[in-house]
């Protein structure tokens, strides 16, 4: 016994090795491939789109996109699907607007109350799904259509401009030379990849994804955690609506309704798995960065705006089937 | 004292008899092999000792204690782990993030961040599965990457690793060929070689029962018809009276 104790501690030399290459590495990893290709390719192809004015253009765009496409992975991973997002964005965008301009309420309580509308609308949506027992695609689906309904009756289809200068800053304003949005996109990024990589909420998260049945076996509670995953997605659309209306100086009852698809296309770029249990949120970075320098490149490039519509849905095809290739490599 | 032992225990279900007088002890850290055909009570047995089901009447003992096993979580507090056939593995989870699913090991960083501890949990999995003299290409692989066999023993290491001193297996070689099956094997082996883990296996391969148990119990139409050490029978006596037991008997 002694003996078998004192080489219990001793690690295992087949199994203590670390392997590189695996099933996780390839959904973080793998869409940096095709993103380093894309910016060789691009900057090759037109002398303008490594300028500083370009590269401040494309981190701005990614900022929204990369929030949504965040809160959309976490509720992918917990094998959850939030249609609601854009239209989320939009009604956050439109709330903030009413509390800040025509309410007069101080800009950072209006962006605040925002965010916990988004939140809270993630968290009806998670309700829902897990005590009612019925699919977060139909749930969401029907927030998707209350939410778009609202903010365009709320804004009778015309625009509420003027933001306080502060709030303006939040969409405009940069820290020697970057975009607040981009800093506040990376600092989502840390919160989330710190979440999921290193707390047991994180892990449970995935393993709720992968097999609820036996998170449950194991007295994990997989309804709680789908349901805060979800509340989560819509507190990130909520910070979309925020960084959007701040950004135009004004919100519209139509904001953010294309950013749906554009979402999904960058989670799935960046390898996230739509049964759940498989995702990363650095790979969702990478999936966001190429969906906006493709649109950015092929505008440079003088290509159509359908043209780009179409490459994108290629993108997501082409995307699909790297991911599925790489998978069967991986093991 | 006996780790578990059974007086009279039987199980109806509704008008099914499935369990009639069954006695049994089960030393301490003893391996019993529980054989017998299909329908004959096997599963509902180890089903009882697991709390999954209420026996209709008799009495049970664990560890010298009587008790009334009111629920699987119950009995897994008195140190009953059961594996089942689905073995509640996340595949798209790592071998090591698995076995510490649910209690999983953290450090405060800074005084306020409790941070998933991955180093730990892995090396301490490592030591683990090296005492069970279990061999993985690594333990960073998730669990849908592995074969079958060495899911199962994952299965059945997260169990003995959760504190448990009664492990219960059901069919843990059902479709699984040689090679798969000798990774299962060679677990209980290790642990009957160690003697600090009772185990209770349903089997239909009486060659490996034997192999590995140190008991083999054959249960007949909801009863123990035989019981013996390994070295004491063999192969042949429980075929022949699994046999004898078809024919037709004078008085009916
Ligand atoms: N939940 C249940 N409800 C009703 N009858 C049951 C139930 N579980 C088992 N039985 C019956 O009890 C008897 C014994 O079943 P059991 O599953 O214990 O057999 P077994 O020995 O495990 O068989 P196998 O080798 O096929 O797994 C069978 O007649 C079965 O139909
Ligand atoms: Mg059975």
């Amino acid at each position: 016994m002694q003996e078998l104790t004192r080489s219990g501690s001793r690690v295992a030399p087949s199994a203590a090795k670390r392997r590189l290459w695996n099933q996780s590495a390839i959904t973080s990893y793998g869409a940096a491939v095709p993103l380093a290709v894309l910016i060789v390719v691009l900057a090759l192809a037109s002398p303008y789109f490594l300028t500083l004015v370009n590269i401040r253009n494309i981190l701005l765009q990614s900022a929204i996109l990369g929030v949504l496409a965040f809160g959309l992975t976490v509720a992918l991973i917990a094998e959850e699907i939030d249609l609601s997002i854009g239209a989320v964005e939009g009604l956050t965008a439109v709330f903030a607007a009413i509390l800040c301009i025509q309410l007069g309420v101080p800009w950072p309580v209006g962006a605040l109350l925002a965010v916990l509308a988004g939140f809270l609308i993630g968290y009806a949506n998670g309700v829902m799904t897990t005590v009612l027992d019925i699919p977060s695609f139909i749930v969401t689906l029907g927030t998707l259509g209350i939410a778009s309904g609202v903010s365009l009756r709320l804004t009778d289809g015309n625009s509420i401009s003027g933001f306080p200068a502060g709030y303006v800053v939040i969409g405009r304003g940069s820290l020697f030379g970057v975009p607040l949005s981009t800093i506040a996109l990376f600092v989502l990024f840390l919160i989330i990849w710190f979440l999921l990589r290193w707390t047991r909420w994180g892990l449970r998260l995935y393993a709720t994804g992968g097999n609820a049945a036996a998170a449950a076996e194991l007295g994990l509670s997989p309804a709680r955690l789908k349901t805060l995953a979800l509340a989560i997605s819509g507190a990130c659309a909520g910070i979309a609506g925020v960084l959007i209306s701040a950004r135009l100086n004004s919100a519209n009852g139509s904001l953010g309704q294309f950013d749906l698809l554009d979402a999904i296309a960058a989670v799935v770029i960046g390898g996230t798995s739509l049964t759940g249990g498989r995702g990363s949120i650095l790979g969702t970075l990478f999936g966001v960065l190429i969906m906006v320098i493709i649109r950015n490149g092929l505008d440079l490039l003088g290509v159509s705006p359908f043209w780009q519509t179409a490459a994108v849905g290629a993108m997501i095809l082409i995307a699909a089937i790297l991911h599925k290739f790489a998978a069967r490599l991986g093991s | 004292m006996d780790a578990i032992a059974l007086t009279n225990l039987s199980k109806r279900f509704g008008p099914v008899t499935a369990l009639t007088d069954v006695s049994l002890r089960i030393g301490m850290n003893e391996v019993v092999g529980i054989v017998g055909d299909n329908g004959a009570g096997k599963s509902t047995l180890l089903k009882i000792l697991s709390g999954f089901h209420q026996p209709s009447s008799g009495t049970m003992s664990i560890m010298g204690e009587p008790v009334t096993l009111t629920s699987v979580q119950h009995a897994r507090l008195l140190g009953i782990e059961t594996v089942y056939q689905d073995l509640a593995l996340v595949k798209e989870l790592s071998v090591y993030e698995n076995m510490f699913l649910g209690r999983e090991i953290t450090r405060k960083r800074l005084g306020l961040l409790t941070m998933l501890d991955r180093k730990a949990m892995r090396e301490t999995c490592a030591g683990y599965l090296q005492r069970l003299g279990l061999r993985l290409p690594s333990l960073d692989c998730e669990i849908g990457e592995l074969s079958g066999g060495q899911r199962q023993a994952i299965a059945i290491a997260r169990s003995t690793f959760a504190g448990g001193k009664i492990l219960l297996l059901d069919e843990p070689l059902a479709a699984m060929g040689v090679r798969e099956g000798a990774i299962i094997l060679d677990l209980i082996r290790s642990f009957r070689a160690r003697r600090d883990m009772t185990i209770v296996i349903i089997a239909h391969n009486h060659a490996q029962v034997l192999d590995v148990c140190d008991r083999v119990c054959l249960v007949q139409h909801g009863t123990v018809t035989l019981d013996k050490k390994s070295e004491e029978t063999s192969v042949e006596e429980l075929m022949r009276v699994i046999c004898s037991g078809y024919a037709v008997s004078p008085q009916s």
